[in-house]
C-alpha cells in the first residue's frame, strides 16, 4: 500500500530549472526529510517547465500551493524547518510581483499564470513527467481509449476537422484535413511523424511540452496514427535537447509496459510504435521535407513541394508531419468534443497559443492564451509590461522567419491571419518583446544573419539574396549606408519571397521587411544622419548615454574627468555641447540615464547629480571662448530660452553678431518661468545665463515682444538670418463644462505667476484640484502645498506608472504628504504616513464638469476610469500605454475652491503663415529636420515651438544644430550639413575595479519632506561631499572605450 | 505502483482512479483541514493529528487537503483545527488529539454534521454564525 503523504514538494526540473541547481535541490530536500523524520509524511519528486524560467529553479509546494523562486541548496533546511515543519513562509523566496512589488505566496495567483488559459501547458509544473501514472491520474490516455474504443478512424478526423484545429508549427494548415488526405492515400505503410525541430531563437514552446508533459505527445500521436492508419512514427527532435529526448525515451518505455505503445494497444487490435531521430541542430530541418531527408539519413534539404508528404513522404509513402503543440492537442480535443476546442479562440483560430515569451519583458517564460487575446494583453498583462518600465518598442513573432510589429499593433488579435496580415507571423511561438533600447536595423540583421547562416545554399534566391542583404545591413549598420540600399533591399526581398525553394528562404526577409515597414526612420537615421537612434550600433554610438542625449554631450569623458577631481576639464566638455550643466544638473530628465548600460547590472550612474557636482565645484567664473574672427554678419533670436540661448552663444563663438528678442523681463525662457525655485534656483539660472552672455557679441533686448513692439519682417530685414525660439507657453483648456469659471487656472499660468513674484496668498487655506500628471501638474501640485492650501487633490487619467512627469518628482511630491488613492491593485510600490497627508492623488479619474456659484469655482465633477472595457479586454494606444474608459456610476465631486488645468501646453502664436513660415495644425513651426530651417528661406525654428513642449536639452540639442545650419547658410554652403560620425576616443581596455563593480548608487542629500514643505528652498543638495561624488563617477563601464 | 498491460478503457480507468488519489494533494480539494501550530508547541502533536487526518480522509476516500499552518497560542485550546467545507463554511475545533480525528472525518466531512462538542466558532465567508469566544 503506498504511502498517504501530507506534503508533495515538487521541484522544477525543466532545462532552466535543472540548469540552475534543481538537481541539487532536490538532493538537499532528500537529506533534510531525512534529518527531521518526514519520510512518511512528506513526498518528494520533480516536475516539467511551470514557465516563469527567469525566477528559477522553482519549488512548489503542495497542498498549501507556496511558490518559491530562485531557490538554492541553501535555502532548502530552512524551507523544511519553517515551511513543512512549522507552517510558515520563508518570505524571501517568494514571489514578487514585478509592477505593485507585492509578495505573492501562492502559485496560482500569481498573475502571470492567472491570466492564462492552460489546455497543452495542463501539466506542466504539476505532474512528474517520468511518471505516466501522473499523466493517466489527469485524463492520460483517455483521449486514445475513446478513440480505440468509440470512434473509427474516419470519426477521429472528422472530429479534429471540426474542431477545426490549425498545425502549430507556423503554417496553421487545417490538420484534419491533412490527416484525411494521409488517410484517403491507398500506399502502405503510412508513417506519423512529429517536428520538435524547434530551432526558432528565444523559442522554447516544444521543448518545455516535451519535458513536462511528454505523454501528450504520445498519445496525439497514437490518435493520429489510428486516425490515419499508420502504424510507426518518428519523433525528430533536435539532439541539443537531451532532456527532452531523455524524457521522451523513459515515456515511450512507460507506455510500452502499461501496452499503450506497441502491439495490441489497449487491449485493441491497433499496433503503433515510436522511434525517436535526433537531429543535427540544422535549423532548414524544420521544413518538412528536408526534415524527411533527414529521417531517411540524406542530407537535410528541402525538396520543392508537391508531392507533399501526405502523398509522398517518408520513403516515398504517405506521412503526415505535424508539430508537436498539434499531436498535444489531440488527446484533448477528442475527449472534450470538437464543440469545446472550436469555442475558445476566433472564428478562423481555434484552440489556444503557446508562446515563449522574452526579450525586454518582465516575466519571461512559457505561457498560454486563447487564440485572439491581443499582443498588447500578452505583453502587459501576462508580461507584466516592458522590463525597467522602459518604453516598448516593438515585438518580433515567428522567430527569425517573422516579422516584428510596432505599438499600434498592440491591438492586434493573436491569430494565423491577423499576424500575417500586420507582416508578421504566428510561427511556432516565438515572441521576442523589444524596447527603445534595440536598434530595429540591428535586430533585422541578427535575424537574417541568423537565416543565412542556417540556409543549407541549395536555391540561389536564398543563398545569394540573403547574404546581399546581409551585406548591406552590415554596411548601414557601421553608417556606410546609402539611401538606394532600402530600395535595394525591398527588391532583394521580394525575389527572395517569389523564388526560394522553402519557408526559410522564403520568410528570411520577413524581419527586414516588417522593420523597413514600421521602423523606416530608424534606417534614414543610420544614413543620413549617422545616428543610431537606439544607441546600440557601436560604430554610430560612442556609448548608449552620449547617443541618448539629445546636445550628444561626451558623457563618459567628462564622468572620468570627474573620478579625477578635474571639474574645470569635465565642464568644458559638457559646456562644448550643452552650455547648461547647472540648470540640466537639477532639472534634466536625464535621457542618459534612462540608456545606461550600467543600468542593466544594477543601477544607472547618476549622471545628472555628477554634473550638478561639477557644476557646483567650478573654480571661477566661464567666459566661453569665440572660435572665429567676426563675419560682420547678424542673426536675430527671437526668445531667450534654452534653444535660444544656446543658438546665440554657438553662432557669436563662430563670429556671428546676436539680437536676442525676448518678450519678458528677464532671460531663460520655461526655465525661469515655469519651474519653481524649489527645483531650480533663480540664482543659479541667472549665473549661468550670464556665463553664456559673457561671450560678447549678444545684444538682448528684454521685453520686446515680436508683433507688439516688432515684426518678423523688420527683424528679417535687420539680420542676415532669423532664429524662432519662441517656446510654447500656451496651456490647453480643460474643455469640459464650467471649465471658464473664475478660480480655474492653467498650469503654466500659476507658475508664471509664482516665479514672477505675484501674491498667490489667496491660496492659503484652499481646497485645490490639480489635473495633469506631467511634470507642469507636479510643480503646480507642490508649490500649492509650499503657498498653503489646505487641500491638494490631484486627478490624473491614467495610472500612476503612466505619468509623464519625472520618477522623482512624483516621488517627492508623495514625500511631501501626498496620499495615493490605490484605483488599481498596480500601484503598491510606496506608503505614505497618513498624518502628513493633505492631497490625495486620484488616479484612473476623469474631470467631467466644474461645479461652481455666482461665477466661481465650488467643485469638480469626477468620474472613475477602468482599464479594460466592457468585454474585460484591455486596449492601448500609439504610444503603448492602456486606453481607459469610464466606469458608469462612479462619478464623485472634489470640493474646490482653485482648479488647476494641467494637462499641455501648447504653442500661442500669430499665424506666420503670411510670412511663408508653414505651421502645423497646433500651430508648431514645420522645418526641415535636418536643417531646422522653415519653409521661409533664412528663418530657422527650434524648441517647444518645433517639438511642441519638450525639455530644455532638448531645445539646446537644436539650438546646437540651428547654429551650424545658419552658418552654413550664411557662407552660401548647402544644407543640410553632410553628416558627420559622433566623435569617440580609441578603443582601449578598460577595468573597474571589484569595489566600484559592486558599489550601489550614490544617493544626493535630499531636504526632508517635514521640512521642505513650508518654503520654496532647494529640495536637492546634491552630494553631500567630493568622494562620494567621485567614486559614483567610478562607477561608468566606459561604453565609449569599446572596441566597434 | 508497479506496472502491467492495460487490456481495455476499464483498465485504464482503474489505474487512473488509483493514480488520482495521490494528485488529490496537488490539485485542491473540495475540503481543507488546517491544523495551528503555535510558536511554542510541541509540533509531534501536530504532526500526529495531521497524519491522522491524511490517513483518515484516504481511507474515508475523502478529497481533502490537510494544511499546517503558523498559529497563536491559545492557552488551553491546542491543537486547534479548521476544517473549511464549502457546505458549512470554516468551522474551528479545539484540543483535537489524533483519537479524535477520526470522529471529526466521519461526521463533518462524510456525514457534514458538525461536531459541536469540540467546536469553539464558524463562521461563513466573512460572517460570524457562532462563536463561543
Amino acid at each position: 500500500m503506498s504511502v498517504n503523504y501530507r506534503a508533495n514538494i515538487l521541484c522544477c526540473r525543466g532545462t532552466s530549472c535543472t540548469a540552475g541547481g534543481s538537481r541539487e535541490i532536490l538532493e538537499s530536500f532528500r537529506e533534510q526529510i531525512k534529518l527531521h523524520d518526514l519520510e512518511d509524511e512528506v513526498s518528494l519528486s520533480f516536475s516539467g517547465c511551470h514557465g516563469l524560467c527567469s525566477i528559477g529553479p522553482v519549488v512548489v509546494i503542495y497542498p498549501e500551493d507556496i511558490f518559491y523562486c530562485q531557490v538554492e541548496p541553501e535555502d532548502v533546511p530552512e524551507i523544511v524547518e519553517k515551511t513543512l515543519i512549522r507552517g510558515k513562509l520563508v518570505d524571501r523566496l517568494l514571489f514578487k510581483d514585478p509592477i505593485t512589488d507585492e509578495t505573492i505566496p501562492h502559485y496560482h495567483q500569481i498573475p502571470f499564470y492567472m491570466n492564462q488559459t492552460r489546455i497543452l501547458l495542463r501539466n506542466c509544473g504539476l505532474i512528474n513527467p517520468e511518471r505516466i501514472e501522473e499523466y493517466i491520474a489527469r485524463e492520460g490516455y483517455q483521449g486514445l481509449a475513446k478513440a480505440l474504443y468509440k470512434m473509427s478512424p474516419q470519426h477521429v478526423i472528422e472530429e479534429v476537422k471540426s474542431s477545426n484545429l490549425r498545425g502549430r508549427g507556423g503554417g496553421g494548415f487545417p490538420t484534419g484535413v491533412k490527416w484525411d488526405l494521409t488517410r484517403k492515400n491507398p500506399v502502405e505503410p503510412k508513417y506519423v511523424i512529429c517536428n520538435a525541430d524547434e530551432g526558432d531563437p528565444g523559442a522554447f514552446m516544444d521543448r518545455s511540452l516535451i519535458e513536462g508533459d511528454p505523454h501528450a505527445l504520445i498519445e496525439g500521436m497514437l490518435i493520429a496514427g489510428y486516425a490515419i492508419g499508420a502504424q510507426k512514427g518518428f519523433i525528430y527532435c533536435r539532439a541539443e535537447y537531451p532532456l527532452a529526448i531523455q524524457r521522451l525515451k523513459i515515456a515511450i518505455d512507460q507506455a510500452k509496459e502499461y501496452g499503450l505503445l506497441g502491439e495490441g494497444i489497449l487491449g485493441s487490435n491497433f499496433n503503433f510504435d515510436i522511434e525517436i531521430k535526433e537531429g543535427a541542430g540544422a535549423f532548414v530541418c524544420g521544413e518538412e521535407t528536408a526534415l524527411i531527408s533527414s529521417i531517411e539519413g540524406r542530407r537535410g534539404e528541402p525538396r520543392p513541394r508537391p508531392p507533399f508528404p501526405a502523398e509522398k513522404g517518408l520513403w516515398g509513402k504517405p506521412t503526415n508531419i505535424n508539430n508537436v503543440k498539434s499531436y498535444a492537442f489531440v488527446p484533448q480535443i477528442i475527449l472534450n468534443g470538437h464543440e469545446w476546442f472550436s469555442s475558445i479562440g476566433t472564428e478562423k483560430s481555434k484552440g489556444t497559443a503557446v508562446f515563449a515569451l522574452t526579450g525586454k519583458v518582465k516575466n519571461t517564460g512559457l505561457l498560454e492564451i486563447p487564440m485572439g487575446t491581443t499582443m498588447g494583453e500578452i505583453i502587459f498583462d501576462v508580461g507584466e509590461g516592458v522590463s525597467k518600465d522602459r518604453q516598448f518598442k516593438a515585438v518580433q513573432t515567428g522567430g527569425p522567419l517573422g516579422g516584428c510589429l510596432p505599438s499600434d499593433a498592440l491591438n492586434i488579435p493573436v491569430d494565423f491571419d491577423s499576424l500575417t496580415a500586420s507582416g508578421a507571423l504566428m510561427g511556432s511561438g516565438g515572441m521576442i518583446v523589444v524596447d527603445e533600447t534595440t536598434c530595429m536595423v540591428e535586430l533585422a540583421r541578427f535575424f537574417l544573419q541568423f537565416a543565412v547562416a542556417e540556409s543549407c545554399g541549395q536555391c540561389t534566391p536564398c543563398r545569394v539574396g540573403g547574404n546581399k542583404m546581409l551585406e548591406i545591413l552590415t554596411r548601414i549598420t557601421k553608417g556606410q549606408g546609402k539611401m538606394e540600399d532600402l530600395d535595394m533591399l525591398e527588391e532583394i526581398a521580394k525575389f527572395m519571397k517569389k523564388a526560394s525553394l522553402c519557408a526559410l528562404g522564403q520568410g528570411a526577409p520577413n524581419p527586414v521587411l516588417s522593420t523597413l515597414r514600421y521602423f523606416r526612420d530608424e534606417y534614414e537615421r543610420h544614413i543620413l544622419d549617422l545616428r543610431c537612434p537606439a544607441g546600440a550600433c557601436t560604430t554610430l554610438a560612442p556609448s548608449p548615454c552620449q547617443s541618448a542625449c539629445p546636445a550628444e554631450v561626451k558623457i563618459p569623458i567628462y564622468v572620468s574627468l570627474i573620478s579625477e577631481g578635474r571639474y574645470d576639464e569635465a565642464l568644458d566638455i559638457h559646456r562644448a555641447s550643452n552650455p547648461f550643466p547647472s540648470v540640466c544638473g537639477r532639472v534634466c530628465p536625464s535621457f542618459c540615464e534612462d540608456k545606461c548600460r550600467r543600468g542593466e547590472v544594477d543601477e544607472p550612474v547618476a549622471i545628472r547629480d555628477l554634473k550638478r557636482f561639477m557644476a557646483d565645484r567650478e573654480s571661477e567664473e566661464w567666459f566661453p571662448k569665440v572660435y572665429e574672427p567676426d563675419k560682420g554678419k547678424s542673426v536675430g533670436i527671437v526668445g531667450g530660452g534654452p534653444g535660444g540661448l544656446t543658438a546665440a552663444l554657438r553662432l557669436a563663438q563662430l563670429g556671428y553678431e546676436v539680437s536676442i528678442y525676448e518678450e519678458s523681463s528677464e532671460l531663460g525662457g520655461m526655465m525661469r518661468w515655469g519651474i519653481p525655485d524649489y527645483r531650480l534656483p533663480k540664482d543659479v539660472l541667472r549665473k549661468e545665463i550670464n556665463s553664456i552672455l559673457n561671450v560678447g557679441k549678444i545684444d538682448v533686448k528684454l521685453n520686446t515682444k515680436v508683433s507688439r513692439d516688432i515684426t518678423i519682417e523688420d527683424l528679417l530685414k535687420t539680420h542676415d538670418a532669423l532664429l524662432l525660439a519662441i517656446g510654447a507657453q500656451g496651456s490647453r483648456d480643460l474643455g469640459i463644462p464650467g471649465y471658464e469659471l473664475s478660480g480655474v487656472e492653467s498650469g503654466v499660468s500659476l507658475l508664471r505667476k509664482l516665479n514672477m513674484g505675484d501674491d498667490l496668498s489667496f491660496v492659503k487655506g484652499k481646497r485645490v484640484v490639480v489635473v495633469g500628471g506631467g511634470n507642469v501638474a507636479m510643480d503646480a501640485a507642490r508649490s500649492l502645498l509650499r503657498l498653503g492650501a489646505k487641500e491638494v487633490h490631484l486627478v490624473y487619467r491614467r495610472e500612476r506608472k503612466d505619468m509623464p512627469a519625472l520618477v522623482e518628482e512624483v516621488e517627492a511630491a508623495e514625500e511631501e504628504g501626498i496620499h495615493f488613492d490605490l484605483s488599481t491593485r498596480r500601484w503598491r510600490r510606496r506608503r505614505i504616513s497618513a498624518e502628513e497627508e493633505r492631497v490625495i492623488f486620484h488616479y484612473l479619474t476623469s474631470p467631467v464638469k466644474v461645479l461652481g456659484e455666482n461665477g466661481r469655482v465650488t467643485g469638480l465633477l469626477c468620474q472613475k476610469l477602468k482599464l479594460h472595457d466592457e468585454r474585460g479586454k484591455s486596449q492601448f494606444d500609439s504610444s503603448a500605454r492602456k486606453v481607459s474608459f469610464p466606469v458608469e456610476g462612479s462619478e464623485f465631486v472634489l470640493d474646490a475652491d482653485v482648479i488647476v488645468a494641467a494637462i499641455g501646453q501648447k504653442v500661442e502664436q500669430p499665424s506666420l503663415e503670411d510670412l511663408g513660415i508653414k505651421q502645423h495644425r497646433n500651430g508648431t513651426i514645420l522645418v526641415d529636420e535636418r536643417s531646422l530651417m522653415t519653409s521661409r528661406e533664412g528663418v530657422f525654428a527650434v524648441g517647444d515651438v518645433v517639438l511642441g513642449p519638450a525639455s530644455i536639452v532638448e531645445a539646446v540639442g537644436q539650438g546646437n544644430k540651428a547654429a551650424r545650419a545658419i552658418d552654413r547658410f550664411l557662407r552660401g554652403l548647402s544644407l543640410p550639413e553632410p553628416p558627420s560620425f559622433i566623435e569617440r576616443p580609441e578603443p582601449q581596455k578598460y577595468e573597474i575595479s571589484e569595489e566600484e563593480a559592486e558599489r550601489p548608487r550614490a544617493k544626493t542629500s535630499i531636504l526632508s519632506p517635514e521640512t521642505r514643505v513650508y518654503d520654496f528652498r532647494e529640495v536637492n543638495l546634491g552630494f553631500p561631499n567630493e568622494a562620494v561624488a567621485r567614486s559614483e563617477a567610478r562607477r561608468c563601464l566606459r561604453c565609449d572605450l569599446e572596441e566597434r | 505502483m508497479s506496472s502491467f498491460k492495460l487490456k481495455g478503457p476499464e483498465d485504464l480507468e482503474k489505474l487512473a482512479e488509483e493514480a488520482r488519489k495521490e494528485l488529490v494533494i496537488r490539485e485542491g480539494a473540495e475540503f481543507t483541514v488546517k491544523i495551528f501550530i503555535g510558536p511554542l508547541n510541541n509540533r509531534e502533536t501536530y504532526r500526529k493529528v495531521a497524519k491522522a487526518f491524511v490517513d483518515e480522509t484516504k481511507r474515508a476516500n475523502v478529497r481533502a487537503r490537510v494544511i499546517i499552518a503558523e498559529g497563536e497560542a491559545a492557552s488551553g485550546l491546542d491543537p486547534l483545527v479548521e476544517i473549511d467545507t464549502p457546505r458549512d463554511g470554516v468551522v474551528l475545533y479545539a484540543n483535537i488529539t489524533p483519537d479524535k480525528v477520526p470522529i471529526l472525518v466521519r461526521e463533518h466531512l462524510v456525514r457534514g454534521k458538525i461536531v459541536s462538542e469540540w467546536i469553539i466558532s464558524q463562521k461563513r465567508s466573512q460572517h460570524v454564525l457562532f462563536s463561543w469566544h
